[in-house]
């Protein structure tokens, strides 16, 4: 995640409390999608930003997961997203970011 | 179901896959949650 972000994600977990945020993910692999998940909750894996062993167990989903599409409004998500949820494998994302809640979630 | 209500959003979009602006409008049709951050990351 890129390292500006993962600063102010830190900031914002100390100036609202992390139980209160929740990061939505837009990326299109499954891959980048448990990276992102994983520097959000356990800490970033690469060990390069602010969030290196830094575990804020933060509550995440992608935007394709029914956690989020179906808290959304129907038609603005099918204008929005649509097209990329043909596109995408929402399977595999899916699946990676089942196992990282599972992992690294501490507000679920 | 997973509740949102009074949840602080951030957003973090994929110029590759779902960009933030296009997230960030779908997030603010749920009731009682803020969206206080959306970016558009570059993963490549």
């Amino acid at each position: 995640m890129d390292l500006e972000n993962q600063k102010r994600i830190k900031d914002f977990a100390t100036e609202y409390g992390p139980e209160n945020l929740v990061v939505i993910l837009g990326a299109a692999e499954a891959e980048a999608s448990g990276l992102a998940a994983e520097t959000v909750t356990m800490g970033d894996p690469t060990f390069s930003g602010v969030l290196a062993n830094e575990a804020l167990g933060l509550t995440t989903f992608h935007v394709l997961e029914d956690q989020f599409k179906n808290a959304v409004n129907a038609d603005v998500f099918e204008e929005q997203v649509g097209m990329m949820e043909m596109v995408l494998e929402v399977e595999e994302i899916v699946e990676e970011m089942n196992e990282i809640r599972g992992e690294g979630c501490k507000y679920l | 179901m997973f509740n949102y209500e009074n949840k602080k959003l951030i957003i973090v979009g994929d110029r590759d896959g779902v960009p933030g602006e296009a997230i960030k409008e779908c997030a603010e049709t749920i009731a009682n949650v803020e969206v206080i951050f959306a970016s558009t990351e570059c993963f490549v």
